[in-house]
């Protein structure tokens, strides 16, 4: 997993808007960092580390929300979908991993009874046991159901995030990230008084 | 915005250090009041703490550079503890949820398979939920509260750099 980048140059005594342009910008840039990893299924680990750095921006956001813009809220949705859309994906590809081991675990416990079954006893009584083992609950279909039908929903999310990525992500996004904390002390005047507060 | 997001008190040409103290508590507040509901068992309190903790952990990661005394150091990695412990048990939460959904839409020859996996991972989710309790016991021995409220809440300011 990706650690948090440190953000050089930050003063204490400095503004939290001043710092906070700073600090965003550390963040933007981390995800956009593991952007390249987007459509391409060589590189899912850095999809899953541009889905924490998606994580890390989107809570800097809300962090700073007192001095972004106008469009700092529908950045944070954003964010939140690219974190979203992504978690879908890994948590489908964990899921794929837990019921593969599964299914080898049952698999390797079947050839086991299988081989019990077959190995003692008159011809008739083994045949006998080797049909009871395969008449049995079948743990197999469920655990490879499972696999086809995650695996299926799995790769129709991923070429869906790609596809939004296309049209939402990409250079358009990052410039809206840049640009999205206020411009000078007056405008933070004004959106503190202006601020949302929750209902 | 949802209530517990929001930071009263705090303004853009406020001093980064006085801001980061702000946010920090108003971070810890909004997870701490989930814990009685999570040491109870209930999935959405912890749910819920998960989230708390990561905000905290976000902020403390952030103002590292305003705070850099070894009290804070030690609540961060602490913290980050912290959102590791709910997280082993809230992934489980969320897996055993969606394998639960899932099991109703397959055909009753699949079910085996599913209920495999389930006792599987109900199994790892009742460790992780012991060490989880474990972990509250140590956070009382390391006094966490007590340090958090120490370092960030009210007439903390001469502390923080401690």
């Amino acid at each position: 997993m990706a650690r948090a980048r440190t953000v050089k140059g930050l003063h204490r005594k400095a503004t939290l808007l001043e710092n906070a342009r700073a600090i965003v910008a550390v963040r933007v840039a981390e995800m956009f960092d593991f952007s390249y990893a987007v459509g391409d299924p060589e590189h899912l680990d850095d999809l899953h580390n541009m889905r924490i750095a998606a994580k890390r921006l989107r809570y800097t956001l809300e962090m700073f929300r007192v001095c972004l813009n106008e469009d700092g809220e529908a950045l944070i949705d954003v964010v939140k979908e690219i974190q979203e859309r992504i978690g879908a994906i890994h948590d489908a590809d964990v899921l794929l991993e837990m019921a593969r081991l599964r299914l080898a675990v049952v698999a390797h416990h079947r050839t086991e009874a299988l081989v019990a079954a077959a190995g003692s006893g008159r011809v008739d009584e083994r045949l006998a046991a080797v049909r009871a083992v395969f008449d049995g609950d079948d743990a197999q279909r469920g655990l490879a159901g499972l696999l086809a039908r995650t695996g299926a929903e799995r790769q129709s999310n991923y070429d869906a995030f790609t596809a939004w990525w296309q049209e939402h992500g990409g250079d358009k996004l990052r410039a809206r990230l840049d640009a999205s904390l206020l411009q000078n002390p007056a405008a933070a005047a004004d959106a503190t008084a202006h601020q949302e507060q929750p209902q | 915005m949802a209530a517990e997001d929001y930071i009263a008190d705090l303004t853009p040409e406020m001093p980064f250090g006085d801001a980061g103290r702000v946010i920090i508590y108003s971070r810890y507040l909004a997870m701490w009041r989930h814990r009685e509901g999570t040491l109870s068992g209930d999935e959405e309190a912890l749910h819920d703490m998960r989230v708390g903790s990561r905000r905290l952990r976000a902020a403390l990661d952030v103002f590292a550079s305003a705070f850099h005394g070894a009290r804070y150091r030690e609540v961060h990695q602490t913290t980050a503890q912290l959102t590791d412990e709910l997280g082993q048990v809230r992934d489980h939460d969320v897996m055993l949820l969606g394998l639960q959904r899932y099991r109703k839409g397959v055909p009753k020859e699949e079910r085996a398979g599913v209920d495999a996996l389930t006792t599987t991972l109900e199994a790892e989710r009742e460790i992780a939920r012991r060490r989880l309790s474990r972990f509250f016991d140590e956070l009382e021995a390391r006094g966490y509260d007590r340090q958090m409220r120490h370092l960030f809440g009210q007439g903390a300011e001469e502390l923080v750099d401690g």
